[in-house]
Parts: structure tokens; sequence; C-alpha cells
């Protein structure tokens, strides 16, 4: 009897342990650069705890939370590629269907007024309601969803730890969702360290040459440090005839929103591809021959986009190898935000 | 029976609001179909509408006692249709409150309770809560077809929300506060489509004339 209770004590303390933060845990927000602005997300509301960011993170790799639990949040969101879903033009998602835009990458969303392409959806922790209800994306429904989860010991043992019992609702379950997507906060790149002088990092001529073309012709749209402003523009792509996607006018139904879609991130660009909302463009090259001959006209064209941009050939490579520098290879390795086998599967 | 309750900080015993359903002035069931002119008719089987940003206010308008929460009144589920009010201080004249959720709840993010989303009131796919939800069956020219209102939205101009402000009754106890859904019917009547699902000038039109549909007794 006494072996008995212990081995049960034993599985339950594993089950514990495998649940269990990296003691390594620390809060992004902690380092972020002073020359930063300030994140719009009300930490206040949902303040980070290492055990609901790994409860959030468990959430993001399951593929639970789909209808036939095949596709995760990672299905489109692959860390190596900071979060972007690479190798398809457009996302597809359950049942191999395909979507109309390719899956944003996910980084510093703490600072997003909005998210999605065309800003939906108005608050991070509503954001996973998207695609976990879409038809052509995970197809499940929220009381579904929440239902497994809650037939799941591994999950009432999460949500226990995380948030102190075990009832599981869909606050919590969005909110842990959040925490963990706000941890993927990417301040580590070449370019930040030069911002910050830290010894040993400098531009090259080439870098030095491609961020002053950077800033004269991009930065309106792409300011530093967040490299977007979040605005939604009209970047002068030739609308597709199948897609039909008319981007911010479809939320604001204003003319003057057509084909205006937000502004993304450079951050991490170069490992992003395919790039812009439909995934039109493979490599950073045909983006900037884009910018330079292909712009289509119309009355929504971004205002900065009016004046032609001239750029050379190695001006081109020089503006590009300056994007490399926003690569931030700590954020892209970041053992914290890659798949947590240990607590989905109980072994390292 | 289970009262929504919303507790202000101050106020001593509560009083109670009662919601019912009506079309013309006579107390509207489930599934009941209602004449209409021009022949048409139609029956009312969901109705489910957010309130929110309860306040009471002097003369004024100078707001004294405020309550930001949200309740849901399910008119069709008698556990969401009476709800609990404070006591209004001596001076005040009027409830301040809306008829869906305010923008600042809506900015808040996802809530619990009557702000679950799991309880089918929230949009995924353009954020946000819907105001309300009205369902039914509408006959018209030897027709039976469903019509369906799920009326939201919060970016201007389609933000459909409705500020109202009730005179408080002279007595307190209970307040009857009745939904007259005929205007909103006659509305409907002339509306080229009644299946409105997303934020649209019709969408805000009708949901200023349902917010002409609330009488307190």
């Amino acid at each position: 009897m006494l072996a008995r209770s212990l081995k049960v004590l034993g599985v339950g303390l594993m089950a514990v342990l495998c649940l269990s933060f990296d003691p390594a845990w620390t809060n992004p927000y902690d380092d972020i650069p002073a020359s930063w602005p300030k994140p719009l997300y009300a930490f206040a509301n949902n303040p980070l705890t290492p055990n609901k960011v790994l409860l959030g993170r468990m959430l993001f790799y399951d593929p639970i939370l789909s209808r036939n639990g095949q596709v995760s949040c990672a299905a489109c969101h692959a860390p190596h590629t900071a979060f972007a879903h690479t190798d398809h033009k457009l996302s597809h998602g359950i049942d191999d269907q395909i979507g109309t835009r390719n899956a944003p990458a996910l980084q510093n969303l703490a600072w997003q007024p909005y998210y999605m392409w065309d800003g939906a959806v108005h608050h991070l922790d509503a954001q996973a309601l998207a695609p976990l209800t879409h038809p052509k994306e995970m197809g499940e429904t929220l009381p579904n969803a929440l239902r497994k989860l809650r037939q799941s010991p591994k999950y009432t043992t999460a949500f226990a730890q995380a948030w102190g019992d075990t009832l599981i609702n869909a606050s919590r379950m969005l909110k842990s969702l959040s925490q963990f997507m706000l941890t993927l906060v990417s301040t580590q790149s070449k370019f930040d360290k030069i911002q910050s002088k830290v010894p040993g990092y400098a531009f090259s001529p080439a870098e030095a040459h491609g961020y002053a073309l950077f800033q004269q012709h991009c930065a309106h749209c792409h300011p530093a440090p967040l490299f977007t402003t979040y605005q939604f523009e009209n970047n002068g792509l030739q609308p597709d005839s199948l897609l039909q996607d008319r981007g911010r006018q479809a939320i604001s139904q204003r003319k003057a929103d057509a084909y205006r879609f937000k502004v993304p991130s450079l951050r991490n660009v170069e490992v992003t591809a395919p790039y812009m909302h439909d995934g039109r463009y493979p490599n950073l090259a045909m983006v900037l021959y884009h910018y330079t001959h292909n712009l289509h006209a119309s009355v929504t064209l971004s205002k900065a986009l009016r004046k032609p941009i001239r750029l050379s050939e190695t001006d081109k490579a020089d503006v590009i190898a300056f994007l490399t520098t926003l690569t931030d290879d700590t954020f892209l390795r970041n053992p914290n935000f890659q798949y947590p086998r240990q607590a989905l599967l109980g072994r390292p | 029976m289970c009262w929504v309750q919303l507790f202000w900080a101050q106020g001593a015993a509560p009083l109670t609001m009662q919601f019912q359903l009506y079309d013309q002035a006579q107390p509207l069931p489930p599934r009941t179909w209602v004449a209409l002119p021009e022949g048409a008719r139609a029956r009312i089987d969901v109705c489910k509408i957010y309130l929110s940003g309860f306040a009471y206010a002097d003369a004024q308008g100078e707001q004294l006692l405020t309550q930001p929460q949200a309740v849901l009144v399910d008119f069709f589920t008698p556990e969401t249709t009476q709800l609990q009010l404070p006591i209004p201080p001596a001076n005040c004249q009027h409830l301040i409150l809306t008829q869906g959720i305010t923008p600042a709840l809506n900015d808040a993010g996802i809530g619990e309770g009557p702000l679950d989303p799991a309880k089918g009131m929230y949009w995924t796919w353009e954020t946000g809560y819907i105001h309300c939800k009205i369902e039914g069956q509408w006959q018209q020219h030897g027709r039976t077809t469903p019509f369906t209102l799920h009326l939201g939205g919060f970016l201007p101009p389609l933000q459909s929300a409705q500020r109202m402000e009730w005179p408080l009754p002279s007595s307190n106890g209970v307040w009857h506060t009745t939904l007259d859904l005929h205007p909103l019917l006659l509305a409907l009547l002339h509306q080229p489509k009644r299946d409105l699902m997303s934020p649209s000038a019709a969408a805000v039109a009708l949901s200023q004339t349902l917010a002409q549909c609330w009488r307190v007794r």
C-alpha cells in the first residue's frame, strides 16, 4: 500500500516537474532598450508569469486546438523563421485548405495596436480566436477546444500551476497564449547591438551604405526601432484578381482603405520569406524590384511611394545587406520559444 | 431563480430590473408569430442583448455612481432577465447605460462571465463583441425565411453600441423594463436584407431603432 502510494506520489511529482517552467526564465521586458517606445499591451491585466508563459507555449504548439488534432498555431508560425510561414505563398490549414494570405511573423507583439494584415483583430488576447475558429485554419469551435483541454490531465495540471486552480475557460486559455506570444521579443540583432554601441559590432561599408539608402527611401513606413509604423498602406501591389483582397477596406468599409495592409516589421526580414500579404515575392531582391520598377498606381497608393525610388543594383545589394543586420539569431534560436517537448510529451 | 447582479461599491439594498420582450404592448413569448403590415408575419427565436456602462446621473448629467461591467440579457432565459441595481443616490434622475458593449470594455480584450467569448457573442474574424443577436423567421409573399441580426461594430462610423439615458422611476422596487420589438420589425419590413452579420450602416440604423424600443415602468 505504501509502495503504491509512493508510486502515485512519484508519478504526480513527475507530472509537476515536467510542467515546471525553466528556472532560468526571465521577463523579456526587463531588457528592452531605453530608446524603445512603451509597449501598448496592458500587462497589468495579464502580468507575465513563467507558468502562464509555459502554458501558452504548450497551447501554441499543441494541435489539440484544431478540429482534427493536426494543426497547431506553430504549423504556420515556425520559430526559426521568426514565427512566419515560409515555403508557401498562401498559408494552409486544416485538411490542406489554402487561405488567402501569408501568415506574418510574430514578434514584438506588445507594441502592435492591432493584428492580422488588415488589423481585423484589435487585441492580442482575442487574436488566437481567429485562426482557431477559421474553417480553413484550425476549424475548431471555442467550446470544443475548451472541452478537449478540460478532459486532458496534462492541461488540468498546467492550468492549475499557471492560474492557481483547475478552471479552464476561454479567458485563461487566450491570456496564456498571449503570455507566450508576448515573450517573442526581438531586440538583439546586429543593428540593435550597433545602436547600443556594444563593442565589436559595426556596420560593414555595404551595410552602412544600405542603411543610408534605407533611411532615405524605406524608413518612412519602416522606422526604427520597430521597423514599422503599424499603419495601413497601399504599397503598390497589383491587385490579385483571384484573391480579390482589398485589405483594410474589408474592415473599415471605407474606399480610402482599398488595398491598404498593415505595414509589417522588417525585423528578421531575412528569414520571413515569402514577402507581402499574399507571399508573392520569394526573396528580398524581388521586393526591391517591386519598389523600384513595379508599383501599381492607384488612388490609395501610399504617398511615400508616389515619388519614384531609384536604386542601382549595387544600391539594392547594400540595402539587402543592411536588412540582414536586422536578423536576431538570439530570437530565432531561443530555446524558450521552441517546441515544449518536456511539457507536451513528458520527455526531453 | 438566479439573478444577474451588478454590485456597486456604494448603495444599500439593491433594486431589481426585470426585462421582458414585448410586441405592441403585449408580452412576446418565444417563437410566437406577430402580425405586421402588408400581410407579413415574424417570430423571434433568439434575443440576446448586452447592456454595459451603467451609471446613475443627476439632472445635469453628472455621473454619480458608475459600473462598467456588462450583463447579457437573454430574453428567453429567465435566469438572465433580472438585474439587481443599487439604490440610486438621492439626487439621481437618470440611469445611463449602453445597449451593447462599451468601447472601453471591448478594448480591454477578452472578458469572463457574460463576456466569455464561448457564449457566442464575439466576432473572431473582426474582433469585438456582438452587441446583440436577434434571430427568427419571416413570412411574406407566401415564403418563410429565417432572418439573422447580429449587430456589432466598434470602428467609426460603424460603431453600433447605443448609449441610452432612462429616467428613473418614481418609486423603488421592481423596475419592469420592456423591449417592444415592433418598431424594429417594422424597420425590417422594408429592409432589403434581413441578414446582417457584420458591421454596416444598416446595423447602425437598426441598433438606433432598437435603442428606442426600451421602456421602463
